[in-house]
């Protein structure tokens, strides 16, 4: 396999061809990323018929409406599905997907501002960017007047972030009678970014609370602070290797309410990520132990509930989807950033589907409600997908 | 009573008109060119937005739209810029029309759109609209093509109101609306207390309508249109349309103060005209509030002068390009 192919060599004026789209790839940006993600009850007659998420069905009815699109759907999950047959029935399918979801939950002001060169609000850059210039690949290959062999599936995952756990996209995969091609899955930012593996990891969180009660048998600690530094210490002295590469991420740690007040509640979360499962299991056995002897030692009601979690995984750089996408930002004279991402794929190289994950453009504040995108590297990240399913298309994984 | 009536047949709801390809086909069918008009002064924030939509949406996807036109009071930010990086007309209203006496003001905007616009049916939006979508032009437009006997179409809203940049608060909009021009429709003209939200900023008109009217420069324009839709045609030429949510900037009582004042001011000049009522003395033509600093009140007088455009049919240039004999 020649992974030095030039995918793009037929569209020399790609970015400026997308350029003629980009009202119509703003518009669904803005459009999908100010609908609200949480479910809403939809009632016909004062009676709930079903649960829906607004954002989604945006997705769906802008993707749905175009001529280009055969089929657009709404699987078990609530995961927009839209297909564009392509030229070879007996090929197999092509998946390209992005999360709809946010990290932001009702924000204050749900409103994207578009200015000459950048759009701005909550979520914009994980992941509302990606869910609208998904939205528009079906009017970008009619542009460019690519029809691909594959039948393309366009799926947008609704329940990823947080506690969610990747649930679109294990059900999705979970429902997939058939082994796809490849798949491609599109992040926000950053650009360049090339993502073939993921580490294992669970995340978890621990919850510590002082039983209202009096008596003998409650006579320990009486500041979750003080029982929260008491776990830190002892996670931080817990030996973790060097190979098989393993670390743990203390993220979040929220407790108390008043400054002069004992805090009587708080959680607590943090990650285990490792090359290894099993170290990943190893590691937070230990966590686990240290949760039980500490509530046992501080008299308090304590739990250890894992979040999330998936395995370690990996493509292999040699693999020629991975080749061909550095061929293919090479091309654009992007500089591939290669690392790890524990997400959506990691349960699409479990299924053993050839997949990687890209960005699409520059952003700043990711997680923040002034989140904002730049406008024109967006194109080179679209010209970038468009060479990958091409790649696909063109064989890259059928080999392997 | 033929107000319950007028109600009943000339009031819809965007949704109505959500078969966007069929307001295509009637716009071909009848020959019609149609045009947005957005009047702008320091938008910067939102005008982008307004333009990428509609020209994606009723340019693009839908050929609805002919042209999408910014007529700018002078921004000192990026507006025009931005703008015309989206491909818009962009018009300084100062440079239209340049011999003649030159004001500031939305009114001056929509009078002089009039001149530079080519469309037989023109839409005006406002620029500031936090949730643009194009239902707000479409809802327009879809009375004037499926009706052969409306000629203006008035939007009405569920309207939040933006109370900081944070926060949304779900009714407390049309103050106005409620506490002074209904009550003066409902004692003089109660054919137009019909109309839910008269001072809403979003309309669309033929063009043959829209040159025979005055517009006020100030904040009259929308009362004296109805009134004198009124006047010459009757009420059967409007429509009303539920744009459903409107988000925008919220103003404070004291500008709300000046709003209703050169809105009484514009109401008792036409209906003084219409003879439905007589002043004995001239109004006067400022505008008194109040501030309070270091537990003194100060006055605060504001001069709101009553300026209008004659009907733009009546300029020789306008009547030379339009062919208006």
């Amino acid at each position: 396999m020649n992974t030095n192919k030039k995918y793009l060599s037929g569209y020399p004026d790609i970015i400026d061809t997308l350029h003629t789209l980009k009202e119509v790839i703003i518009s669904n940006i803005v459009m999908i990323g100010q609908e609200p993600m949480e479910l809403q009850v939809i009632k016909d007659d004062d009676v709930a018929i079903a649960n829906r998420s607004p954002r989604a069905a945006m997705f769906s009815e802008r993707i749905g409406a175009l001529s280009s699109v055969d089929e657009c759907t709404t699987d078990s999950d609530g995961n927009p599905v839209a297909l564009i047959k392509g030229r070879s029935p007996g090929k197999k399918p092509i998946i390209v997907c992005a999360h709809l979801d946010t990290t932001i939950k009702d924000p204050e002001d749900p409103t994207l501002w578009v200015t000459d060169s950048v759009i701005t609000g909550p979520g914009i850059a994980d992941n509302t960017v990606s869910a609208g210039a998904l939205a528009s690949l079906p009017e970008i290959l009619e542009v460019l007047n690519i029809h691909l062999e594959s039948d393309l599936y366009i799926v947008g995952l609704s329940q990823s972030l947080g506690k969610k756990n990747l649930t679109s996209a294990r059900q999705f995969i979970a429902n997939w009678r058939h082994q796809p091609r490849g798949a491609v899955i599109l992040e926000g930012i950053e650009i360049g970014r090339l993502n073939y593996y993921s580490l294992g990891m669970v995340r978890a969180e621990i919850t510590c609370q002082i039983p209202a009660v009096t008596g003998w048998e409650h006579k320990g600690e009486t500041n979750t602070i003080i029982i929260f530094n008491e776990i830190i210490n002892r996670i931080m002295a817990i030996e973790v290797p060097q190979r098989p590469k393993t670390r743990i991420n203390i993220g979040r740690l929220d407790a108390g309410l008043k400054y002069g007040d004992t805090a009587l509640t708080g959680t607590m979360g943090f990650e285990v990520v490792s090359d290894s499962l099993a170290m990943v299991d190893a590691v937070y056995g230990k966590i686990e132990d240290i949760v039980e002897s500490i509530a046992y030692e501080s008299q308090v009601t304590m739990q250890l509930k894992k979040q999330s979690n998936v395995g370690a995984y990996s493509l292999g750089y040699n693999h020629p989807l991975v080749k061909s996408a550095v061929s293919v930002m090479e091309e654009l004279n992007l500089k591939p950033k290669i690392s790890s991402s524990e997400s959506e794929l990691a349960v699409f190289l479990a299924r053993q589907i050839p997949t990687i994950t890209v960005g699409l453009t520059h952003g700043e504040n990711v997680h923040k409600e002034n989140a904002s995108v730049e406008i024109e590297p967006m194109f080179k990240g679209i010209a970038q997908i468009i060479g990958i399913l091409l790649a696909i298309d063109g064989g890259v994984c059928d080999e392997n | 009573m033929k107000t319950k009536q007028w109600i009943q047949d000339n009031t819809y709801h965007y949704s109505q008109f959500n078969d966007i390809g069929a307001l295509v086909d009637k716009k071909r069918e009848k020959n019609l060119k149609i045009s947005l008009c957005l009047p702008t002064l320091n938008e910067e924030k939102t005008i982008a937005k307004e333009i990428i939509i509609m020209r994606s949406e009723l340019m693009h996807r839908f050929p609805l739209l002919d042209e999408i036109v910014v007529i700018d009071s002078g921004s000192t930010d990026n507006t025009r810029e931005i703008a015309k990086s989206y491909g818009a007309d962009v018009y300084l209203a100062d440079d239209i029309l340049p011999h003649i006496e030159k004001f500031k003001g939305k009114g001056e905007n929509l009078w002089k759109a009039q001149y530079v616009l080519e469309g037989d049916i023109i839409v005006y939006i406002d620029a500031d609209i936090k949730n643009i979508h194009h239902r707000f032009a479409y809802g327009l437009i879809g009375p004037l093509l499926l009706r052969d006997e409306v000629k203006y179409s008035k939007a009405f809203y569920d309207r939040p109101i933006a109370v900081d940049t944070s926060k949304l608060k779900p009714s407390g909009g049309g103050r106005v609306t409620e506490l002074v021009i209904r009550p003066l429709f409902s004692l003089f003209t109660p054919q137009l207390a019909q109309i839910i939200q008269p001072l809403s900023g979003e309309y669309a008109g033929y063009r043959e309508i829209l040159e025979q009217l005055s517009f006020p420069l100030g904040y009259g324009i929308e009362t004296s249109m109805l009134l004198d839709i009124l006047g010459k045609w009757g009420i059967d030429i409007i429509a009303q349309v539920d744009l459903d949510k409107r988000i925008h900037r919220n103003q404070d009582t004291l500008s709300l103060g000046r709003m209703a004042f050169g809105i009484m001011q514009t109401f008792i000049n036409r209906a003084e005209k219409m003879g439905l009522l007589s002043v004995a003395d001239d109004l006067h033509h400022s505008m008194i509030q109040f501030s309070q600093s270091d537990e003194n009140y100060s006055q605060d007088i504001h001069q709101i002068q009553l300026t209008e455009r004659p009907p733009i049919i009546t300029i020789p240039e306008y009547r030379e390009k339009f062919g208006r004999s």
